[in-house]
């Protein structure tokens, strides 16, 4: 069953989310608040079940709906958060980065049909929101598995280098030891090279390459390893 | 004759073990000029003829009289941590002479042993010597007296000084219940002249230190009123020049409101004060609007503040200017960061939780991370000789800073406890 947490100070709202909600998944759980309470920071806190928040910006307490979010985000990255706001584009897009947010929806502007494509879009998706983690000396890494393209070995440095759709992060370790970090959308498709099969979008064993969902072609495709790359 | 001589090579021995375990705990090497191995041969001496005479009531004090000056010339260093050393040091000796009286008395009992008091001592001094060298040499030992060190250097000033002024009172109070026919009631008043004069030339230097503190603060305010001002004419121009592009807008065709929706659009959307740049706490706001300031046309900037109190009230001057230099270093590297990378996001968060001020920034990247070089000395992203600030400031631990990546996100928090 999913979990839905709505946060909204007006009850006439938070009763037609509800009925949206029960419009696309009949049997969901629904815990609803008006402002910050021990209930919910003790809903935050538990991260055991994935959950879906639904969260207005402007509450009439102190604690406005991005403060939920920050706190929300301090525990719990894999929880989807969908903003319901009548702010502008600029505000979205700097929140939408920062707290990995789903959505964005204006109240006033197609509201019913924005939020119930979003839920089927989340329920689609089916959470897929778990976090690779690696502990270096002074640094902490997440990132999202869905947001890894690849992992090859450098071996100028002898270092496995992370590579995302914007930044390379280099971590010491062996080849084998990151695979058993990683989940089943990762294989090893070439000896020094681990791919994030989700996001390849074209293999040529013939030469010896991918090519990626961004565009980028990597030489580091082997014969050897085609059984793995497609068992799907 | 010979019977000098033994003191003083016992006095050699244990002079040399606590010149040992201090250097290695200082991380010097004993070097060999003309200074220090006189002052060695002085203190030598000094220790061989009270112990020779037996000066007993002296001989209590000796370590305090004499060694503070000895490890000054070996390595010299301020006198609240020299005083520390002092004691760690003296505390393992005592640690030490206890163990050796207990396994020696042990020895001597259970095989009946027939020793002269005088060899007993010498005896007891070279073991004590032995594991002075093996105290020295200890990683782990070494290890424990930085931790000591670490807790003893967190002791405030006035503090320190009210402990040592209750320790020599204390230490005078027993020794002159325990010798008082021996003891000399001047070389008492000498003593305490001297810490007295000590105790003023200290707090005298620790009120010049309050007095150059309390002026950084007075220069931090008058630059922060010249910010507000620039800030309110900024906004005031801002609104002016908003007003008349909206008063053109309505009397202008379509394509001449595209171009001013477009520009209006550039005024809003850089820069997000959750309150009013005055409202954050003096001298951070300062700080902040300085170091974004040129970048103000080229980032999404979104400052969240959640302390309307003055800091000042919750945190030390020292902590507060702690806290003010990691933020420069943060928020230097996010800047920088945040500009080479391609969603441009800065965001600066000022909060407090439970007993700590919490000043959380995040930024975009985009980067080649070395992660288990981050942080490290001369380890730098920007590829040049750079790589001190993160260093120096995961070093300091008056304020916390962690460091993380959450996805395309550079974390940098910093925590400061407030005042009990």
């Amino acid at each position: 069953m999913i979990k839905f947490v709505v946060v909204d100070d007006d009850e006439k709202e938070i009763e037609r989310v509800k009925a949206l909600i029960h419009e696309v998944v009949e049997d969901a759980k629904i815990l609803s608040f008006s402002k910050i309470t021990n209930g919910l920071k003790a809903e935050i806190q538990n991260v055991d079940e994935h959950k879906i928040y639904v969260l207005d910006i402007e509450l009439a307490n102190k604690v406005s709906g991005i403060t939920i979010a920050k706190l929300i985000r301090e525990v719990d990255w894999e929880s989807e958060i969908i903003f319901i706001t009548n702010h502008d584009k600029m505000f979205e897009s700097t929140h939408r980065s920062i707290y990995e947010v789903f959505d964005f929806i204006e109240k006033f502007h197609d509201f019913d049909k924005r939020f119930k494509k979003d839920i089927k879009e989340i329920l689609k998706r089916n959470f897929d929101n778990k976090m690779f983690k690696y502990d270096a000396n002074n640094v902490e890494l997440n990132i999202y598995y869905r947001n890894i393209l690849y992992i090859y070995r450098d071996t100028e440095e002898r270092k496995l280098v992370i590579v995302t759709p914007n930044n390379k992060y280099k971590v010491s370790m062996p080849i084998k030891d990151m695979l058993s970090l990683l989940d089943d959308r990762f294989v090893q498709c070439h000896r020094s090279c681990i791919v994030n099969k989700n996001r390849v979008e074209v293999k040529n064993y013939k030469e010896g390459y991918f090519i990626l969902d961004t565009g980028e072609k990597v030489y580091l495709l082997s014969k050897m390893n085609r059984k793995l790359m497609e068992n799907e | 004759m010979n019977n000098y001589l033994v003191v003083f090579l016992s006095s050699f021995l244990s002079t040399l073990g606590v010149s040992y375990v201090y250097c290695k705990s200082c991380d010097v090497s004993f070097k060999f000029n003309i200074k220090n191995v006189f002052a060695f041969i002085i203190i030598v001496f000094s220790f061989s003829v009270i112990k020779f005479l037996d000066y007993n009531f002296i001989g209590s004090f000796a370590y305090f009289l004499f060694y503070p000056f000895f490890f000054y010339i070996l390595n010299p260093m301020p006198f609240k941590k020299l005083f520390f050393y002092l004691i760690i040091v003296w505390f393992y000796g005592m640690c030490l002479d206890l163990i050796a009286m207990l396994i020696i008395s042990f020895i001597i009992f259970a095989f009946k042993l027939d020793f002269s008091y005088h060899w007993l001592a010498e005896i007891m001094t070279i073991f004590v010597f032995i594991c002075m060298i093996v105290i020295g040499k200890s990683k782990k030992m070494k290890k424990i007296t930085n931790a000591i060190l670490h807790i003893l250097n967190k002791i405030h000033f006035p503090d320190f000084i009210l402990t040592l002024f209750t320790l020599f009172v204390f230490l005078m109070g027993y020794t002159l219940f325990a010798n008082i026919n021996h003891l000399s009631i001047s070389l008492v008043l000498a003593f305490l002249i001297i810490l007295i004069l000590m105790n003023f030339v200290f707090l005298i230097q620790y009120k010049i230190n309050s007095v150059e503190t309390i002026k950084f603060t007075n220069v931090l305010k008058e630059n922060n009123k010249f910010y507000m001002q620039v800030d309110d004419e900024n906004r005031i121009f801002k609104h002016n020049l908003l007003a008349k592009l909206l008063s053109i807008k309505s009397v202008s065709n379509k394509k001449a409101r595209l171009l001013i929706d477009d520009l209006i659009l550039e005024f809003n959307s850089n820069v997000d004060f959750s309150n009013h740049i005055k409202d954050i706490p003096y001298g951070l706001n300062g700080v902040l609007y300085q170091k974004i300031y040129s970048y103000l046309n080229d980032l999404d900037i979104k400052i969240d503040n959640q302390i309307d109190y003055d800091i000042f009230e919750v945190l030390t001057p020292r902590r507060y200017n702690v806290l003010v230099e990691k933020m420069i270093v943060s928020l230097d590297n996010a800047l920088e960061a945040s500009f080479k990378s391609v969603e441009k996001l800065l965001i600066v968060d000022l909060y407090e939780q439970d007993h700590d001020i919490i000043i959380e920034i995040k930024n975009t990247f985009l980067d080649n991370i070395n992660l288990d070089d981050l942080g490290t000395l001369n380890y730098s992203t920007k590829r040049t000789k750079g790589g001190l600030g993160l260093f120096s400031a995961l070093r300091n631990k008056e304020v916390g800073l962690t460091v993380k990546i959450v996805n395309n996100l550079f974390v940098s928090k910093l925590i400061a406890k407030k005042n009990k």
